[in-house]
């Protein structure tokens, strides 16, 4: 599909904003029709940005969407982009639309990746959630992105922790068998003393095309962990951009991608260390199988004022198939002197050791590799301190686990 | 209950065991020291079924259902299910599975095999709460992932807290007490011996005599240059403590 359909497709659907988010909206198709999506060979190098350029058709196709609201969490949800009814108002959250926001929105959408002019130009659904200063949310917060058609479609959260505050944010993109493109910007601020868990999950059918990217800062003594997970997709692209700007400012990110077939996930993270007394940990996982392909780019920027930075990094592959690819590309750019930096990167399969430990204790050698390779993936979900999210997420991943590279016999 | 005949074995091209012959009834304790390297621990894991290590002559036969049968035509899991237990000198790290869930698909295999019904989860809680006493370990050990993050101690309290589960007729303890500190050593020790019957064996693997002041053999076997160069009885271990190897060794080639 080339730009020009995209163009007529990001034009017809102007008519649904006024005001000033229109003019911000034809601002950005401007420059989506002179620039297009612009190339970025070296952070794209194992995912062609032709993948985002196709506009699918609207077909009549559709299929039930599963609305699961749950008194566990705080819910919110989205089919086909469009905010259904949400939870009444809870005590220290205030959750508005891009619309009811946009002088905030605006002035938060300041960085730039390959397909930030397409998704500006379509700016429209989405969330502003903000958790006021002091305020614990007991409940997780839940947004499910959900779609019953083909469709192409952006999205937009903003998520502005207040000074000492604390949530669990977790993020669902999923549909059925469905084909959608879908691009998503979620943009984060953790202020002074705030504590949030946000964890991204991708769970879509084989046909769908995601790119996500998130942008976070974390200020001073605040905390903030991200979980990037991709549970299933035909071609998932993960950004995510974390700055640590305050002193003692700690940012964590855990990543799992599990594929099969002839899926493609792409995680590409970048850290930055902008101040002295910063602390951050990575860990990214992935199971492949069949002849899918599994990349993890992890870019640590220390800068040269960034003194006393303790950072660590690992990233695991575990390959079930002779033709799955895993592409691991640490990235240490360090200029300051006094730092404590680790990283390490494995590809392989499940070590004969750890199999042969398991049969000494009568479990046979299958059913310990399942274990095992169940055990792989859940160490990072084991990393949610949220109870209700941890299980609802160790839920998901042991269905795709099981599903997808049909590991049994285990509860 | 474990007949040893001129065992011979190999580990990438190298000839490790050269003739090991070792008969240990029920009931007995026999110890097993000797220098480094000198195919201690290659002996335990070869009983335990370890596929790295290739047999290359003579014969493991194992008492099963009151016959001798022969023990390396059994995979590891087998012989686990048969009452083989091998307890690790360095136990494996295994991020993601809980102790609990590792412990209870292990008993439950035994069950199985043994025609009994699986238990369920609470019931297999109050079971485990007996032996975690004995091991005077913390119930939270259970939600932990197995041996990850633990320390040396913990790790050998956890080899034997299966163990205890696992119920075997036959134990391989392979340098339990490496990396353990006196009072780690005592509960280590006072479980095995609680675990200790009759009906049951015990092989320890080590090269200091400091373990069998707390668990006391019967037998006490040296091995060298993957022989047993000398048999005694616990006598030998102090001997050894005293005098070190080189008296028995220095006329070995």
């Amino acid at each position: 599909m080339d730009t020009e359909t995209l163009v007529k497709f990001a034009e017809g659907q102007l008519s649904h904003s006024n005001g000033e988010l229109a003019v911000f909206r034809k601002k950005y198709l401007e420059l989506f029709k002179t620039e297009g999506i612009y190339q970025d060979l070296e952070g794209y190098k194992f995912t062609s940005l032709k993948s985002f350029n196709q506009i699918v058709a609207q077909s009549d196709k559709k299929t039930e969407v599963l609305q699961r609201p749950s008194e566990d969490f705080i819910n919110l949800t989205f089919i086909n982009g469009v905010l259904q009814e949400s939870d009444k108002k809870i005590d220290g959250l205030i959750i508005t639309s891009i619309e009811n926001s946009l002088p905030l929105v605006l002035s938060t959408l300041n960085t730039k990746n390959p397909l930030t002019n397409l998704h500006h130009a379509l700016l429209s659904n989405g969330a502003v959630i903000e958790i006021q200063k002091n305020k614990k949310i007991e409940k997780p917060l839940r947004i499910f992105s959900l779609s019953s058609n083909d469709n192409f479609q952006g999205q937009t959260i903003i998520i502005k922790a207040g000074v000492n505050s604390q949530a669990t944010i977790m993020e669902v993109i999923e549909d059925g068998e469905i084909a959608r493109t879908f691009i998503q910007e979620t943009y984060v601020v953790v202020e002074n003393g705030a504590n949030v868990e946000h964890i991204q999950v991708l769970a879509n059918g084989n046909q769908s095309v995601v790119h996500s990217s998130t942008q976070v800062k974390v200020q001073a003594s605040a905390n903030y962990t991200n979980f990037t997970l991709n549970l299933s997709g035909k071609l998932n692209r993960r950004n995510l951009e974390l700055e640590l700007i305050g002193s003692g400012a700690n940012g964590e990110s855990y990543n799992l991608y599990l594929t099969n077939n002839n899926e493609h996930s792409d995680i590409n993270t970048i850290i930055h260390h902008r101040v002295a007394d910063t602390t951050s940990n990575q860990i990214a996982k992935g199971i492949l199988d069949g002849e899918s392909k599994g990349i993890f780019t992890g870019r640590i920027h220390i800068l040269p004022q960034a003194q006393r930075v303790v950072s660590g990094q690992m990233n695991k592959n575990l390959i079930l198939s002779k033709k799955a690819q895993a592409h691991s590309q640490p990235q240490l750019e360090i200029f300051a002197d006094d730092v404590k930096c680790s990283h390490g990167s494995t590809t392989g399969q499940l070590s004969d050791e750890e199999v042969f430990y398991f049969e000494t204790r009568g479990i046979p050698a299958k059913k310990a590799k399942t274990l095992l390779a169940l055990g792989f993936g859940l160490e990072i979900v084991l990393k949610i301190h949220d109870k209700t999210t941890r299980e609802e997420i160790e839920k998901m991943v042991m269905t795709t686990l099981k599903d997808k590279f049909q590991l049994t016999g285990v509860k | 209950m474990i007949e040893i005949k001129n065992l011979t074995a190999k580990v990438d091209g190298n000839e490790i065991l050269k003739g090991i012959n070792l008969t240990v009834n029920k009931g007995e304790v026999h110890a097993i020291m000797g220098p480094n390297g000198s195919g201690k621990s290659t002996l335990s894991k070869i009983i335990a079924g370890h596929p790295a290590y290739e047999v290359t002559g003579g014969e493991i036969n194992f008492e099963i259902n009151g016959k001798m049968k022969n023990l390396l035509e059994l995979d590891p899991s087998t012989r686990a299910k048969e009452g083989v237990f091998l307890g690790f000198q360095y136990p494996i790290e295994v991020p993601g599975v809980s102790n609990f869930t590792f412990l209870k698909e292990s008993f439950n295999e035994i069950c199985t095999y043994q025609g009994l019904d699986k238990m369920n989860d609470e019931d297999f809680l109050k079971h485990l709460r007996g032996k975690l006493k004995l091991l005077e370990m913390n119930e939270s050990f259970l939600e932990r992932s197995v041996n990850e993050g633990f320390s040396g101690g913990e790790k050998k309290k956890n080899e034997i807290l299966q163990m205890a589960i696992l119920n075997p007729r036959l134990s391989l303890l392979d340098e339990t007490d490496s990396g353990l500190d006196i009072d780690a050593l005592k509960i280590v020790a006072s479980g095995v011996n609680a675990l200790k019957s009759k009906f049951n064996a015990t092989i320890l693997v080590t090269h200091y005599q400091r373990l069998l002041d707390y668990i006391v053999p019967d037998y006490v076997h040296v091995l060298y240059k993957g022989k047993i160069i000398k048999s005694g009885g616990k006598e030998l271990a102090l001997e050894l403590e005293e005098k070190g190897y080189d008296w028995l060794i220095s006329g070995v080639k």
